[in-house]
């Protein structure tokens, strides 16, 4: 279950034309219990904010933020974990991996933090998969995700060796080695060239299943929204402009692409 | 090749000269790395205010003559300075000692570490460091993992500056370090030395030794540069 509400302003940055010297006002409520929700909105709608407000990288002025019933924001109680105590994978859009780090390193990364105690007490969203655990069954973990995501035969090369869609698994393997509580997707397809992306969009979808970890991804790709959303929210300018149940229109078969331009216009 | 023929007379070079200023310049520069990079690592994370002074303060001895930082140097810690009572007590005295030399090299290369280190850790992308702490890295986990091995290239070569800046250092060591033969006298100071007695040759020795040093760091430092880690084409 994913719980978000947060309300900030960004000072107007200097030379940003966009938002006409006023700043940026973000102003956002959702929930869902479904496992997949899609952000769908322009660049500079607040999509990434959110995501950073969710990681713990960016502190709204007022919000609550629940995952699975544990409370990361709550402002008004004085509550505001860090990011790394947050248990969050966050797939950066540029995938941020650590370019002086292996493949393994960089999925690795995240083993030891002394966090994972506290996410594996919550085991409420795996469905058994049991706790990431150090030392060996660590290691072990690390092997099956590198198997599992078919980057096990370039686990020794440097990131800016391998191809996109290599890097693009290695981003969310890294995210997902840590056992997070959710996962949170900024716009992980744009990256990739458009044969690539249909496939990885069958990959990731694949994955997901396996993992069934609630997840936010966003996008400005109607596609994305196709493949993907269970719940689907339209930013627009920091605010929600609709938050529709996504499930029930594709069973009835309707392609996002005429939704969103209907909505969204 | 007349010039020459001193660096050749057995004797000429003293060897004790070379190995001393070798000594204070590498010390120093080590303290002021640990210092220096950690100082730019708290200065360059996030705005506070007066940060802007004591980045000025940091960056201080880059343009003060040495003579006034070897002046403010016994004020602090001289017999009657401000910590030289509370030195002498732990039998520790920097006044005309080698390690008051190193003291004043500290102070005279921190800023060239300093300045490299802050530049080259704030220009490592933050979204890398943003993920570390998402993978649930401590702020130090962080530092250590991923800022500092990123920032690394640019942070050596301002502590490859430091030494060679270490070994030429004159002015704030003569002050408090003074110019003792074999005890305290530098490569700059035992030239100068040289110089004032007339004695051409040891001089002209000792010069080119200093300069086939300098050129010896420079390139090192350019080897480690470009010829250092390479991480391959970017994401």
């Amino acid at each position: 279950m994913i719980d978000v509400s947060i309300t900030h302003r960004l000072p107007p940055a200097r030379g940003v034309k966009k938002t006409g010297g006023r700043g940026f006002k973000i102003d956002v409520s959702f929930a869902t219990e479904d496992r997949i929700l899609v952000l769908f909105g322009h660049s500079g709608s607040g999509k990434t904010l959110t995501l950073q407000a969710i990681a713990g990288l960016m502190h709204p002025r007022e919000g609550r933020i629940v995952i699975n019933g544990t409370t990361l924001l709550d402002t008004a109680a004085g509550i505001d974990s860090p990011a790394r105590d947050r248990g969050i994978g966050y797939v950066f859009q540029d995938y941020a991996l650590f370019p002086h780090l292996s493949v393994r390193k960089n999925v690795e990364f995240g083993l030891g933090a002394g966090r994972r105690a506290s996410v594996a007490g919550q085991s409420g969203a795996g469905k058994g998969r049991g706790a990431v655990a150090d030392g060996a069954s660590g290691k072990r973990r690390v092997d099956e995700l590198l198997e599992l995501f078919e980057i096990d035969h370039v686990a020794h090369n440097l990131p800016g060796n391998i191809s996109g869609g290599q890097r693009q698994r290695t981003a969310l393997a890294r995210a997902l080695a840590t056992n997070p509580r959710a996962l949170l997707l900024d716009e992980p397809f744009s990256a990739l060239d458009p044969l690539l992306r249909v496939r990885m969009r069958k990959e990731f979808s694949r994955l997901f299943a396996h993992f069934d970890i609630p997840a936010i991804i966003i996008t400005h790709d109607p596609d994305d929204v196709d493949a993907f959303a269970d719940t689907l929210v339209l930013y627009e300018d920091g605010r929600i402009r609709h938050r529709l149940n996504f499930r029930e229109l594709r069973t009835e078969g309707r392609p996002a692409l005429g939704l969103l331009m209907a909505l969204m216009n | 090749m007349d010039f020459l023929s001193p660096l050749l007379t057995a004797g000429t070079l003293k060897v004790s000269v070379i190995l001393l200023t070798l000594k204070v310049a590498g010390i120093a520069t080590a303290v002021s790395s640990v210092l220096g990079i950690l100082t730019a690592w708290c200065i360059a994370r996030r705005p506070f205010p007066g940060r802007t002074w004591v980045d000025a303060l940091c960056a201080l001895p880059l343009v003060l003559p040495p003579t006034v930082i070897g002046y403010y140097l016994i004020l602090l810690v001289g017999r009657r300075g401000l910590l030289g009572p509370w030195l002498a007590e732990f039998g520790i005295n920097l006044m005309f000692s080698w390690e008051g030399a190193v003291v004043a090299a500290t102070v005279v290369v921190f800023p060239l570490i300093y300045k490299s280190a802050r530049a080259a850790l704030e220009a490592v992308d933050h979204n890398l460091e943003n993920a570390a702490r998402t993978l649930g890295a401590s702020e130090w986990k962080v530092f250590l993992r991923v800022s500092l091995p990123l920032a690394w290239r640019g942070i050596l070569a301002g502590v490859m500056l430091a030494f060679a800046r270490g070994m030429g250092e004159f002015g704030a060591t003569l002050m408090i370090a003074g110019n003792l033969p074999g005890r305290t006298q530098t490569l700059s100071l035992a030239i100068y030395s040289a110089f004032q007695a007339g004695d051409d040759a040891q001089a002209l020795a000792l010069v080119i030794a200093t300069s086939l040093l300098c050129m010896g760091v420079l390139i090192l430092a350019d080897k480690l540069a470009t010829g250092g880690l390479s991480f391959g084409r970017g994401a």
